[in-house]
């Protein structure tokens, strides 16, 4: 406990630097834009606005980054309450009890009690990643290649099975960003696959064009073709802190809610958007009066916006400790370590503990800055719903490109983008999920590293990946995984068939 | 059985899935170490995009994504955005950064049904000059500089 404390003191000493503080802060004001602005979420920010930290030392820059990902939860909740979209897709929860508080005039409240129900499980959050990181650090260190394998074939295997409309288009599009991953210098012998003889992809496809171009200008795509125009809501909001009652209603739901949300965040794959749903049905189900969910149950609002700031730390998590992230906005701050050259691992809280403790610590001070920033100017987030997208979307292509040609001023990566930005367009339109993608493309080459690694130590013995405890566990978990929807449908079929045949 | 944008893109996957395995096929096998070489990834991952692609193409029943028809604004501004995409990075190096720049935010603001010529103007320039400052000043990023360089 007293290394724990000790290092903490070190991250504080770090996140204290004026500099890390100013970026804190930076991070967490720009996080809560982006999560006010419909129609641009955490992954495409952290995206765009990586070219613009090549110039910090990494420290400050995730820091900051990690300021806009929890940031844009906060953010996303205004939106939610005040004009029933949510800001993002964390934020979908929220409408349901939040929009109709708003509407019997109790906008106020349902806005104070997402700041302080955020506040409140990021601050758990965070307290929980503190704890955990150190022993999940040390079981890391005795990982071989065949651990690594399984661990990051599970990753990929829940991402793709839980972001999508189906286990099977997850699947496709996560095995595809493998196949994208393979794309030039073979990691151990140096021979060249899909090069097609153009220099540029010798060194594999660059993973930030393809991030922003399936992100970004997959998203300004998708918005173009919706609609621009918007509307433009008037409220006045008054007295942001909830009442005693409100306090009553929560007291349970909050602790709750703060460890869901952390529990969920940790598990590769599962991210806020998942942790808020569940967190919100676990909390109907608990409650003495489940009818009156929907209706504007303060409750309705606290869970998911507790469980979603809480499973943003918790996604830290497999981040720090095991190089593995579970989330698209994960996958992308991973990238970032990499370009900054930074192993991502457990090595890296020993190596390089400034970092990961100043980052930790920037958290406890990024929810601070939060709620102190969001309660007094909650009016102006919301006339900053009145940007008109048709301004907005030219900017956020613009910083598409320049953030992309900036990474190494090469036109070829310009393509990239825009090919996979169509590619995105597309894939979203028909239900097919594109941050398995991304993940797979980070995830490629150090996972055909670790298969093969593991396959030269046993000679080409596949009975490796059984015959280590925790490898042969993380690798039932996935075949259980990719099982179990098969078995639910053969029994669902089977259930149908006498009913088909009746009528 | 209806062909539908889902069923297509499972085939097009499909498609891909088996161009990969044919092209990774080339690829030596083994190591001298021992385990597998350079090509059991790709064709692993190739035929296992294809089966998916395949599988979904398939399916027995189309599911309930939202396709509704475009109108004809959309088609408009979905157009207008992939054409100043494409020439964007066409020209971005020849014409330079502050020239293609402006008259890429023109398009797409033209696109996205905005009339009034001076804000469009303003909000080009201004947004061009204004990126440039960040990149190229303070990132020290070297953007092309085109018709309006040394």
């Amino acid at each position: 406990m007293t290394d724990v404390l000790q290092n903490l003191g070190m991250g504080f000493a770090v996140a204290l630097a004026p500099v890390n503080l100013l970026y804190c802060f930076v991070g967490v004001l720009v996080g809560t834009v982006i999560g006010v602005l419909p129609g641009i979420g955490p992954v495409t920010t952290v995206a765009i606005l990586l070219p613009l930290t090549f110039g910090m030392n990494p420290t400050s820059a995730l820091i900051m980054l990690a300021g806009i990902y929890y940031g844009s939860q906060y953010g996303g909740s205004t939106t939610a309450i005040l004009i029933n979209t949510p800001g993002e897709s964390a934020s979908v929860m929220t409408t349901l009890d939040g929009y109709q508080m708003a509407r019997a005039g109790r906008a106020g409240p349902a806005l104070g009690m997402a700041a302080i129900a955020s506040f409140i499980a990021g601050t758990v959050g965070v307290v929980l990643l503190m704890l955990l990181a150190r022993p999940l650090v040390a079981v890391a260190l005795s990982f071989g290649p065949a651990e690594y394998f399984a661990l990051m074939l599970l990753a990929l295997c829940t991402l793709g099975g839980l972001v999508g409309e189906s286990v099977a288009k997850g699947l496709l599009t996560g095995a595809f960003g493998l196949l994208l991953g393979t794309i030039g210098s073979d990691p151990l012998t140096g021979a060249s696959r899909f090069t097609f003889g153009i220099p540029s992809l010798l060194d594999g496809l660059e993973f930030l064009p393809v991030a922003i171009g399936l992100f970004a200008v997959a998203e300004v795509l998708t918005t173009a073709e919706r609609s621009v125009a918007q509307q433009v809501y008037e409220t006045r909001i008054t007295g942001l802190l909830p009442t005693r009652e409100d306090w009553r209603a929560c007291r349970a739901t909050l602790p709750r809610a703060s460890v869901l949300g952390f529990v969920v965040g940790v598990l590769p794959g599962a991210g806020s958007t998942l942790a808020s749903i569940l967190a919100y049905l676990v909390e109907k189900r608990a409650s003495r009066h489940p009818e009156r969910f929907g209706t504007g149950v303060i409750e309705g609002v606290a869970a998911p916006e507790a469980a979603n700031n809480a499973a943003s730390a918790g996604a830290m998590v497999p981040l720090l400790t095991l190089g593995v992230p579970g989330s698209g906005t994960t996958a992308v701050m991973l990238g970032a370590l990499m370009l900054w050259g930074l192993r991502p691992g457990p090595l890296l809280f020993e190596k390089n503990a400034d970092l990961v403790w100043g980052l930790i610590a920037s958290m406890y001070l990024g929810n601070v800055m939060l709620l102190v920033l969001n309660l007094p100017l909650i009016g102006l987030w919301v006339r900053l719903l009145r940007v008109p997208t048709r301004v907005l979307l030219p900017f956020i292509l613009l910083f598409s490109f320049t953030g992309t040609y900036a990474v190494s001023a090469n036109v070829f990566d310009l393509y990239v983008m825009v090919v996979f930005g169509i590619l995105g367009y597309l894939l979203q339109r028909h239900g097919f999920p594109v941050a398995p993608i991304v993940l797979g493309l980070i995830l490629g080459p150090m996972l055909e590293t670790h298969l093969r690694r593991a396959l030269i130590l046993s000679r080409g013995d596949w009975s490796v990946f059984v015959e280590r405890p925790i490898a042969a566990t993380l690798l039932a978990a996935v075949v259980l995984y990719l099982a179990l929807p098969i078995a639910l449908w053969a029994w669902k079929r089977a259930r149908r068939q006498p009913r088909g045949a009746r009528a | 059985m209806k062909l539908d944008g889902t069923r297509i893109t499972g085939a097009v996957a499909a498609l891909v899935g088996l161009l990969a395995v044919v092209e990774a096929s080339r690829l030596a096998e083994d190591t001298l170490t021992g385990g597998p070489g350079p090509r059991f990834l790709p064709v692993s991952l190739g035929l296992l995009v294809a089966v998916l692609g395949g599988t979904i193409a398939l399916r027995p029943a189309p599911d309930r994504t939202r396709e509704t028809p475009a109108g004809a604004g959309a088609v408009l501004r979905i157009g207008g955005t992939l054409a100043a995409l494409v020439l964007y990075a066409l020209v971005f190096e020849r014409l330079g950064y502050l020239v293609s720049t402006s008259a890429f935010v023109v398009v797409l603001m033209a696109a996205y049904g905005e009339r009034r010529w001076p804000v469009v103007l303003a909000v080009a320039i201004g947004g061009a000059l204004a990126t440039h400052a960040v990149f190229a000043r303070w990132l020290g990023v070297p953007l092309p500089p085109g018709l309006l360089g040394p």
